[in-house]
């Protein structure tokens, strides 16, 4: 059974959503139940699978139906992909678990193609992540993109012009990546990554390589939304519903990223990426430009989901920049950045999520008060929002810690210079959005305007219409002596989960990085 | 002229490069949105034209075994050409000694009678003798060695590569053309949505109505 691991954690989401879009049919609850069990599964076998490797200290490498590689697909999962396999099911397990009313909401009657749509997505990336095979990874990276246009597309009612464009770049990005594994097949005659890395040292000079890596890099640079082809991201993410967003913003970036480290450094090799091409320069200017832009567009945005949306943009850069500086430092930092940000982006949607909940209104002016009527929700929101800026003990801390020593171990003080920027442009968002929240007195208003707005939330306030006497204390008091209206218990408790998630991540972030990131780094990289 | 045959020599990939640069062009420059899905299908076609090509050889088949029916069939009627001349070669090799024991079995009765009777004649029998014996051993070699000739022949073309095309990039355009089709019809029905949003597939009426409203 566990020699299988690889296998069940892939083939049970694909499956269960085959399952789950028919059995909308039969009973309406059960895709959303089969959803969280497949999901569970397949997280409680990541979890085995990066205890198994850790232990061992090898990795897993399972031959799908036996066929050997070069020839057949393998799976491999080494210390990298154990652990952003477990931070794929973890994330969308819980995010799942928390939107439970909103996805009943929101998607009314279409439980079956949501449900199915979902773990097909993760399904997509845990195979993205898993895979030894370079074609295999062109599949599956589709596949995701597709549930995702599709979950992205049942959004807001601009969300399918959003969605288009998307498509668009993501089909471009996607195949660009094809084009360049068919030069890295004609000059290799291989689409084994681990036959391929043999091979790629032994013709380093050839053009067909070189055309082959900066064509597979351009498309996945387009799929993880790098500055100078962002345009799909913020539409996307932010007219998407609630739950997709919570799934796609925390995850698609960052699996891409580990993607573009996993070519980088497992089948181009470290000696010819870094030594080789040189590359440091150019990808780091290239992350600083996607890091200042970022920012700075966030800074401009009024609704808070678009500038969550430009927050990521600026991560992205992180990330990237982080890997591309070709040491030790930054490397660790890039790889503990993906799973820091992929936790701190989850806290920030799902916040997003119970403050549309709650206001159904996206402009940072609706937050209004919310400390008062929220404290548990806002106290989690401080969390996640200065994990992204920065502060100790939280995780986002300390992977910038690391791309920063990293950054000046490299010579590479523009990129430490941009990493400040960002935070403190960060401390400047989060801090406006603290002035509101705390400061500005709640005001019941959102609504009236909100028309189209869902059909439970209208129910929740009815209910507290409907007994002013007891429980109308918005108008009056102004602030003070606010009556607490918390998000439901079934949203609230996942999302102070992942806001607790944080601290531990950060507390925990330097035996993640010996015990795990250390060995995910070739022993070549100083 | 050189230039010319240049590029004649490799129509394939001029005419991929050509068709990725028209769809890619839609795709961007194009201000209605099904005109762009449709450069976005020119697009991904000009990678599966660029990967079937890659596959191709002049001359060369289809990578299916003949007189059998796929991959083990083709391997049993390699074993069964095989097979059958190994029958043919060792039934010649009885024969042929067969020949030559009564060959030698008769010279040796024939020539001790010689010997017996007169010496001069005897060296005649005995060449006579290893003349048939020896034509008998040849007929066997020629016989053995056309046979197995035939079976090496009938063998090697099952695993012969140069006499067929590379399947490998062909049947992974499957997959890709399966994507596309996906693609295509997400969004086809994106653009619908659009439209009933909208009333237009016109991106700048599109943006002209959101800046408005």
């Amino acid at each position: 059974m566990t020699s299988h691991l690889p296998a069940i954690v892939i083939i049970v989401p694909l499956l269960a959503s085959l399952i789950a879009a028919g059995s909308g049919w039969i009973n309406r609850k059960a895709p959303f139940q089969i959803a969280v069990v497949a999901l569970f599964i397949s997280f409680v076998s990541s979890l085995l699978l990066l205890a198994q490797v850790v232990g061992t200290g090898v990795a897993v490498e399972y031959r799908m139906a036996g066929w050997a590689p070069p020839m057949g697909i393998v799976y491999v999962i080494d210390h990298l992909s154990a652990l952003v396999l477990v931070v794929i099911t973890l994330v969308a397990l819980i995010n799942l678990i928390g939107n439970k009313k909103a996805v009943e909401a929101e998607f009314k009657n279409k439980e079956g193609a949501f449900s199915s749509l979902y773990v097909l997505f993760t399904a997509g990336l845990i195979g993205m992540t898993a895979t030894g095979d370079a074609f295999n990874l062109y599949v599956l990276l589709e596949i995701t993109s597709l549930s995702g246009y599709a979950l992205i597309g049942l959004g807001s009612s601009r969300a399918p012009l959003a969605t288009l464009n998307y498509l668009f770049l993501g089909t471009i990005g996607a195949t660009f990546y094809l084009l360049g594994v068919g030069y890295l097949y004609i000059a290799t005659g291989s689409l084994n990554m681990a036959d391929l890395a043999t091979i790629i040292p032994t013709m380093m000079d050839s053009p067909m390589i070189l055309f082959a890596f900066i064509i597979c890099l351009a498309g996945l640079l387009v799929k993880m939304a790098m500055f100078p082809v962002h345009g799909w991201l913020p539409g996307a993410y932010s007219e998407a519903s609630t739950v997709s967003a919570g799934l796609i913003a925390p995850l698609t970036t960052k699996v891409t990223v580990y993607i573009l480290v996993r070519i980088c450094m497992t089948v181009f090799t470290p000696e010819y990426t870094f030594g080789h091409l040189e590359s440091t320069d150019i990808m780091v200017g290239l992350a600083v430009c996607s890091i200042v832009f970022g920012s700075l567009s966030a800074l401009a945005q009024k609704d808070y989901r678009r500038m969550f949306s430009y927050i990521i943009i600026a991560e992205v850069g992180y990330m990237v920049g982080g890997f591309f500086l070709g040491n030790r430092l930054g490397i660790s930092g890039a790889i503990l950045h993906i799973i820091n940000d992929a936790a701190m982006t989850l806290a920030l949607f799902m916040a997003a999520g119970i403050f549309l909940w709650k206001t159904g209104d996206e402009s940072r002016n609706s937050l209004k008060g919310l400390y008062g009527k929220m404290p548990f929700t806002m106290a989690g929101f401080t969390l996640a929002a200065l994990s992204v800026v920065g502060v100790p003990p939280t995780c986002g801390f300390f992977s910038k810690w690391y791309l920063i020593s990293g950054g000046i171990a490299a010579g590479q003080y523009l990129f430490v210079g941009a990493l400040i920027f960002s935070s403190l442009v960060n401390a400047v968002l989060f801090f406006r959005i603290f002035e509101i929240a705390y400061f500005e007195p709640f005001k019941e208003h959102h609504h009236t305007g909100d028309e189209n707005g869902r059909e439970q939330e209208d129910d929740y306030e009815g209910n507290a219409h409907s007994n002013p006497i007891h429980n109308d204390p918005h108008g009056s008091s102004h602030g003070h002596g606010v009556l607490i209206n918390e998000a439901p218990l079934s949203m609230l408790l996942p999302f102070i989960g992942v806001c607790v998630l944080l601290v531990v991540l950060g507390l925990y972030s330097g035996s993640i990085v010996t015990n795990i990131i250390h060995f995910a780094i070739p022993a070549g990289i100083i | 002229m050189d230039m010319f045959s240049f590029i004649v020599a490799k129509a394939n990939y001029w005419a991929y490069v050509i068709l990725m640069m028209v769809g890619l062009y839609a795709l961007i420059a194009k201000n209605n949105l099904v005109k762009k899905i449709v450069g976005m299908t020119i697009f991904q076609t000009a990678i599966i034209l660029f990967y079937v090509s890659i596959g191709y050889k002049k001359g060369a088949t289809i990578p299916i075994i003949q007189h059998g029916s796929g991959h083990s069939a083709g391997d049993d009627g390699a074993a069964h050409a095989i097979q059958e001349t190994v029958t043919h070669a060792s039934a010649a090799v009885q024969e042929a000694a067969g020949h030559a024991s009564t060959g030698v079995q008769e010279a040796v009765a024939q020539s001790s009678a010689a010997l017996q009777e007169a010496v001069a004649q005897g060296s005649a029998v005995l060449q006579e003798v290893a003349a048939q014996g020896s034509a008998a051993l040849q007929e066997v070699a020629a016989h053995g060695s056309a046979a197995l000739h035939e079976a090496a022949t009938h063998g090697s073309d099952a695993v012969q590569a140069v006499n067929y095309i590379n399947p490998l990039p062909h049947v992974l355009m499957l997959t890709a053309i399966v994507v596309g089709v996906a693609t295509l019809g997400v969004a086809l029905a994106l653009a619908i949505k659009v439209y009933k949003e909208y009333g237009t597939v016109e991106e700048d009426e599109i943006n002209q109505q959101l800046r408005n409203g």
